[in-house]
């Protein structure tokens, strides 16, 4: 980097909105090759951030008006509901066939979005809390500064479901969750290098419709439609920030041909098969 | 606060809406640690997302930038965690590069930080920064003018306001 770095002003400027377009571009340049200059960019748009928080509040004390979008936008409340993908009731099992069971021999994996996850996010069985009679799985994510996350996943091969849309379900419950608990299914292709995996796709619970706060045992579900390419399949359930979440009855269904796409396999028969893991 | 009513909601008013909170939506994606060009991407992201979501008719309701700032979090966390997963697959478990920093969304406790740092900052230098946030898009050499002070004291005095803010901020995360 022989370009100067960004001065302690220019940075100000940038975030208070006060450089010309061409200014702000070379800044914003400047930074997505200089990590010292994009440290320092995050910490001044933090600041502004906070600094734009005590001005809302200032107003509002003035005002006495309600508490504005601070509150609800930084901070915690994640709106409830979604009807888009919550489903009303017990995942649909005609026509499909579960991919976590007997054909997924490998164990769920706690994966970190940070290198010391470990230390705040754990899992087990859970027996205290028994879904239809079965122990569940509880995900569990200490407190923290952090605004990170975990999340469980599995991924297999996706040979049998190219073309075709599956559904990963399963039902959460979950307690004083922070920023949102949801599942997520994604499709990766490998190419020659195989420590170079493209992603193909994904679908995740949308913010509106994550698991927040503390909610009793409810039936989430995503879909994808597998591209013809694809070589991977994951899935996940995920917990941003802190809380508990219990996982029951993961499935991976064949809900039927992607719409998008050409195929004449039809789907397999339902297997309900928990993964060995679930089950312990 | 700006709740948006739904049904009135046309091209001209996303664009609008859009024009007026994007920058904090940007401002949100840089917190957490992203560089620019993948906050802007993710910012422009999350308003696609939303128009999306409703032309479809699943938005329930409109408050922005909340509504925006959360969507936008929840994508830089998505791509986080595709990030994740891509590397997982090289059977690696150490943290795929930029993501091995903590990333940040605006806690309660770090407003109400800024806001003794403030009330303990010198009257005269409160009086200028508070000026220039009662109206921030209005151009500093603007409220210079009507402050009666040069431009130069004025940008001298809100660099050093911030530098106390920030190292306040700095301080309560140690």
């Amino acid at each position: 980097m022989t370009e100067a770095h960004v001065t302690a002003e220019e940075l100000m400027d940038f975030v208070q909105g006060q450089l010309a377009p061409a200014e702000e571009r070379r800044i914003e340049q400047h930074a997505n090759a200089c990590p010292p200059c994009a440290k320092q960019l995050s910490a001044e748009a933090y600041t502004e951030l906070a600094i734009q928080g005590a001005m809302v509040n200032l107003r509002q004390k003035r005002a006495r008006g309600p508490w504005p979008w601070l509150g609800a936008a930084a901070l915690v409340a994640l709106a409830g509901g979604g009807a888009m993908w919550k489903v009303a009731g017990e995942p649909e099992a005609i026509r499909a066939e579960s991919e976590l069971g007997a054909a997924t021999k490998e164990p769920w994996r706690l994966l970190y979005m940070d290198a010391d996850g470990a230390t705040r996010f754990a899992t087990a069985m859970d027996p205290a809390v028994p879904f239809r009679g079965s122990p569940s799985r509880v995900l569990r994510g200490e407190p923290s500064t952090r605004s990170d996350g975990a999340f469980l996943a599995q991924r297999f091969q996706a040979a049998k479901y190219l073309g075709k849309r599956v559904r990963f379900s399963a039902w959460l419950r979950g307690e004083n969750v922070t920023y949102g608990a949801g599942l997520s299914v994604g499709a990766l292709k490998l190419g020659p290098r195989v420590d170079k995996p493209k992603p193909r796709g994904s679908a995740n619970t949308p913010p509106e419709g994550a698991l927040v706060g503390t909610r009793d045992w409810t039936a989430y579900e995503v879909t994808l439609d597998i591209p013809a390419d694809a070589s991977t399949i994951t899935v996940d359930v995920f917990l941003n920030a802190a809380g508990k979440v219990w996982i029951a009855e993961p499935r991976f269904d064949v809900v039927g041909p992607s719409p998008t796409q050409q195929t004449s396999v039809l789907p397999g028969p339902a297997d309900p098969t928990l993964p060995d893991d679930f089950r312990r | 606060m700006n709740l948006v009513a739904l049904e009135r909601i046309d091209v001209d008013l996303w664009n609008e809406l859009i024009a007026r909170h994007d920058r904090q939506v940007f401002l949100a994606l840089l917190a957490m640690g992203l560089p620019p060009d993948r906050a802007r991407d993710l910012a422009q992201r999350t308003w696609l997302t939303l128009m999306e979501r409703h032309r479809e008719g699943k938005l329930t309701s409109l408050e922005l930038p909340g509504l925006a700032i959360r969507q936008a979090q929840f994508l830089a966390r998505d791509e986080g965690r595709q990030r994740v997963r891509q590397h997982e697959l090289q059977r690696d478990f150490a943290p795929p590069e930029g993501y091995d920093d903590e990333p940040r969304v605006l806690a309660r406790e770090d407003v109400r930080t800024v806001e003794r740092a403030l009330r303990a900052c010198a009257p005269g230098a409160r009086r200028i920064f508070l000026a220039v946030y009662e109206e921030p898009t209005a151009p500093h050499a603007e409220v210079a003018r009507r402050l009666g002070i040069s431009l130069q004291h004025l940008r001298q005095t809100l660099c050093d306001v911030r530098r106390v803010l920030r190292a306040a901020l700095e301080d309560g995360h140690d």
